[in-house]
């Protein structure tokens, strides 16, 4: 077993593959600012809302028709792996442990309209008051973004204080063991691997939640 | 071989393979990505100077896509509707936008997700002192039958004083409910304060566009 796994680490230092990758010849082609800018010229065109998410300068910016409407700060990157070629990508999901549901309305009769009208008259004096909503405050801020080409991004919020540096330290050797494993066990099945961890501000991941929606697509690029 | 033997022999080997895997795993990861960055470096060096003139052709092409003169943002998410003149804000007031929710129909056969749409619009009309014509959902969210009656649909005075259509019967309008501004509570319509309401049905004309996310 263990001359097994020797052999099997050995030829994955020394395959071909691994010398044919560094030795490329590499074609003369578009820049990467041509490419970003292209790829987004192509979803500017277009009557949807895209993104910009822009590892270099650490910034995510929500535009349309060319126009950033709104501009986020990336508070930390981590990057694993194979880096991403300038293009625009695919959103195809967003997954989180509690992801928000919407409310159901129930058809409501005048006389229980009136009570609750008379409920929300009292709640009105103290201002605070609950809706059957879905608000920015109910998006989640740990989450991850599926992208059709098999990547994803996990977006966390980035806190301050002894208990979060704590928690982000934890995270942070979770991560830096474990993305080995996985980019070994991708290379044996000759797959690319690519992890890319975001921190936000709480709000910031919020609203990006909220912002991005199935089948948005996003120009990424960088580090 | 004592049983302590055994454990230590254990746990080294363990240990053994999982460092060996975790350099490998180190390793390959460096050298993916030092060879596709150095890749990117060729390439971007080959590109020169025509690559310099194609970027600013395309930013050009870009900057000729977005509004140049009044138009209308929505964040959804901060309920706030901004009044651009090209790149300077004339408005920025606390709105309020679709909730989200979901109502069906008794039948079981509709269904409607109260949502403010997303995407790009433009203001297809403008009218002053509007009547809200309630649509059937309105009906069946208070539990009253739908009239047959045309005038039984009209109400007044619900939308304000203006009201700006932007499209598949979504409207900019006014409010009743003004505690209520800057909350999500709307069915799809976007609400706005008197005073921001006023302005941009004066500035915004027809075929202003407007980009709701």
């Amino acid at each position: 077993m263990i001359f097994r796994l020797a052999f099997l680490i050995t030829l994955l230092f020394f395959s071909p593959q691994a010398f044919a990758s560094a030795q490329a010849e590499t074609p003369e082609g578009p820049s990467i600012e041509e490419e970003i800018l292209k790829s987004e010229l192509e979803l500017a065109k277009k009557p949807n809302i895209y993104f910009v998410i822009n590892l270099k300068e650490m910034k995510i910016s929500i535009k349309a028709k060319g126009m950033a409407l709104k501009e986020i700060d990336i508070r930390e990157i981590k990057f694993w792996g194979n880096s991403l070629p300038a293009a625009a990508y695919k959103m195809v999901n967003k997954s989180a442990f509690a992801e928000p549901r919407r409310d159901v309305i129930t058809p409501q009769k005048e006389e229980e309209e009136a009570k609750k009208e008379d409920n929300t008259a009292a709640e009105s004096k103290t201002d605070k008051f609950d809706i059957q909503a879905l608000e920015l405050g109910d998006m989640p801020s740990s989450y991850t973004l599926l992208f059709e080409e098999g990547f994803s991004i996990i977006i966390r919020p980035h806190r301050e204080g002894f208990r979060s540096a704590l928690y982000s330290a934890g995270g942070a050797i979770g991560w830096y063991l474990s993305r080995p494993l996985v980019t070994v066990w991708n290379t044996i099945k000759k797959r690319p691997y690519l992890a890319i961890k975001l921190s936000l501000s709480e709000r910031d991941a919020r609203a990006l939640y909220w912002s991005f929606y199935d089948g948005a697509n996003a120009v990424i690029y960088g580090p | 071989m004592s049983r302590k033997k055994i454990i230590q022999i254990t746990v080294i080997v363990i240990a053994s393979i999982f460092i060996s895997l975790e350099a490998a795993g180190y390793y390959l990861a460096h050298r993916a990505w030092a060879a596709e960055k150095r890749e990117a470096e060729e390439t971007s060096k080959g590109s020169g100077a025509s690559g310099k003139k194609k970027s600013l052709e395309y930013r050009q092409k870009l900057g000729r896509l977005s509004p140049k003169g009044i138009h209308i943002i929505i964040d959804t998410a901060e309920n706030r509707l901004y009044l651009r003149d090209g790149d300077k804000t004339i408005v920025n007031a606390v709105i309020s936008t679709g909730s989200g929710s979901i109502l069906t129909d008794p039948s079981g056969k509709r269904e409607w997700i109260f949502d403010t749409p997303r995407g790009e619009y433009a203001i297809k009309s403008k009218v002053v002192d509007p009547s809200w014509i309630k649509p059937d959902w309105a009906f069946i969210e208070e539990g009253e039958d739908i009239p047959k009656n045309f005038q039984e649909r009209v109400e007044n005075g619900m939308l304000g004083k203006y009201a700006l259509a932007f499209g598949n019967g979504y409207f900019i309008h006014g409010t009743l409910y003004k505690r209520l501004l800057g909350r999500n509570v709307t069915h799809g319509c976007v609400r706005v304060g008197d005073d921001d309401l006023e302005t941009v049905f004066k500035q915004a004309p027809i075929g202003a566009k407007v980009i709701i996310f």
